[in-house]
């Protein structure tokens, strides 16, 4: 493996009460594009949701060499983001309310949440509230709250899911500008890939609860 | 049938956790047995109306969440009872009824054994009518339901209660959610919470005393808020989990927990100022208010330590009760007392919370 670590995990162990998911003892990428795979429950969920600083856990979770997630939070935090696959929000809350509140705690450039929101077509809906969204809809707003701010890793857990085909080429070219821009991604996804520009640096598999290349 | 009353009726419990400890603490907490027992007999021997809008509102609360729940997706499965017998699925629809008003029916038990005592058995006929016509309902009701599945899901739509744009923070939003999504649970702790703080201060005033008694009764009529606590503590693991995901410092979110409890309290506040504006002075208060939202921020912070559900949390906040009280006897100052809560608090909450 080349380049400088973007993602260091090391003695990662989780567990639902006496039910291990996970054990990962070490594993590190560079900047790229991972594809992780597993079958259904093997945990790729578990997997995002720990790294995305959901879950409790029990390991090192570093970012480039540097953002610990216990020691540094925030700054973890401020770098890498997340979008789920099932994504769930206050049903009262309008999109809207939603993008301006993570892009001021993600301190987002000027205009990036109008510009993310304008090409997934979110704006369309900004106003009304998550309640009454499809999941189509639903699944959209969380693809540009997890673009929102200044990432090194996002990761997308199915994220073409329930999206049309207009949203996934809006996607696909939203990753292929955000990979220029050094920033690397952990995709899990049961539908291929079948655009060459987003092609996976590697792929790997969650096997016997901890991730192994393929 | 047992997967259908667990998916139902302890369900029902589960989301309404926070409206049943309210109910139980000013039902237990407030009123004394011989005012329950006069209630009773006001039941008994006078008009049966009260008690008739008091299960008629108990029903329509049960009913209007039996069928929201088997209109959501999940719930999608629960129409395969359609297919059951007729005496098979009276059978089961009268054991889900028997269990959502099964607290209707304790009370109905009460009064019985009330009547029996005080040879008032001729006025049961009445009571016992408004459960058992209120468990007929809620069986017709879910009847209908389950012959007319709702194949689609009606999304409850939800109208802007604002003139003005949402405030972008989630103390508002959390505030905004207890009041849209918890208002009966927001309703009964707050009108419970008010119950003992003026009962209180008013028993304050009917002699010389210092400042434990307000400092015993305050920190016990701040127990009504629990309830709104594990509802604010349900709201950020569910309805916000995806927040944890955001950049926001422990010191913001701790803030933030403390503003949402203290605006809580805000209600509180105002009753003890003006039934205690007379009896205490300015320092007094602030220190009676500093404990109350202590309470309140280490049983909140206990919960992240913990993730008990909140039944089982009951017996810790007894504990607790004894505990402090015991500390406010022994004449501990209250800022003390406060600092006590609070540092373990904050501790549990930056080293659970995430």
């Amino acid at each position: 493996m080349t380049g400088s670590t973007l993602l260091h995990i090391r003695h990662l162990q989780k567990s639902f009460g006496s039910h291990k998911v996970l054990e990962i003892d070490d594993w590190e990428i560079t900047q790229g594009l991972y594809w992780i795979q597993g079958e259904n429950g093997a945990g790729k969920s578990t997997l995002f949701r720990v790294l995305a600083g959901m879950l409790p856990y029990t390991a090192s979770i570093v970012l480039d060499e540097r953002y610990d997630l216990r020691t540094d939070p925030v700054e973890y935090r401020l770098r890498v983001s997340m979008g789920e696959a099932e994504p769930q929000y206050p049903a009262f809350l309008t999109p809207r309310d939603l993008i301006r509140f993570v892009a001021r705690t993600r301190r987002a450039p000027q205009g990036q949440a109008e510009n993310l929101s304008e090409r997934f077509g979110v704006v369309a809906y900004e106003n009304q509230p998550v309640g009454v969204c499809s999941s189509g809809m639903v699944k959209k707003l969380s693809l540009v709250l997890s673009f929102l701010g200044n990432l090194r890793l996002i990761i997308l857990d199915e994220p073409l899911v329930t999206i049309d085909a207009e949203a996934r080429q809006c996607l696909f070219e939203v990753i292929t500008e955000y990979r220029h821009q050094s920033v690397g991604f952990l995709i899990s996804s049961h539908q291929a890939f079948d655009d060459q520009s987003i092609a996976p640096t590697q792929s790997f598999r969650i096997v016997n609860k901890t991730l192994v290349p393929f | 049938m047992k997967v259908l009353f667990e998916a139902t009726v302890n369900e029902f419990y589960r989301q309404k956790a926070g409206f049943f400890a309210a109910l139980l603490l000013v039902g237990f907490g407030v009123l004394t047995e011989r005012e329950h027992y006069g209630l009773a007999l006001f039941f008994l021997t006078g008009s049966p109306a009260g008690f008739w809008i008091a299960v008629g509102l108990y029903a329509v609360m049960a009913g209007i969440f039996w069928n929201s729940l088997w209109k959501s997706p999940p719930y999608a499965f629960v129409y395969q009872a359609r297919l059951l017998a007729l005496p098979s699925r009276i059978f089961l629809l009268t054991c889900l009824s028997l269990g959502l008003l099964l607290p209707v029916i304790a009370y109905s038990i009460w009064i019985t054994y009330v009547a029996w005592k005080e040879n008032f058995a001729h006025s049961l006929g009445m009571i016992w009518a408004a459960p058992l016509s209120m468990i007929l309902i809620l069986m017709a009701g879910a009847d209908w339901r389950l012959k007319h599945p709702a194949t689609y899901y009606a999304q409850k739509k939800t109208r802007p209660i604002f003139s003005f744009a949402r405030p972008a923070t989630p103390v508002f939003w959390t505030l905004e959610w207890l009041v849209r999504e918890r208002g009966l649970t927001l309703l009964l702790c707050k009108l419970g919470a008010a119950i003992g703080t003026a009962a209180t201060l008013l028993y304050y005033g009917t002699d010389t005393y210092d400042l434990r008694l307000p400092a015993i009764g305050l920190s016990v009529s701040t127990l009504a808020h629990i309830g709104l606590s594990y509802e604010i503590f349900q709201w950020d693991q569910k309805q916000w989990q995806w927040g944890q995901t955001l950049p926001l410092s422990l010191a913001r979110r701790a803030f933030d927990l403390a503003a949402i409890h203290f605006l809580l309290l805000v209600p509180d506040f105002l009753i003890i100022v003006r039934y205690g504006r007379h009896l205490l002075r300015v320092g007094d208060l602030l220190q009676l208010i500093l404990l109350q939202l202590c309470i309140l921020l280490a049983y909140h912070s206990d919960l992240y330590r913990t993730r008990l559900p909140l039944e089982k949390t009951l017996g810790r906040v007894f504990v607790g009760v004894v505990t402090l009280t015991l500390m406010v006897l022994y004449k501990i100052q209250l800022p003390i007392l406060a600092c006590i809560l609070l540092l373990p608090a904050y501790h549990s909450y930056r080293k659970f919370s995430r």
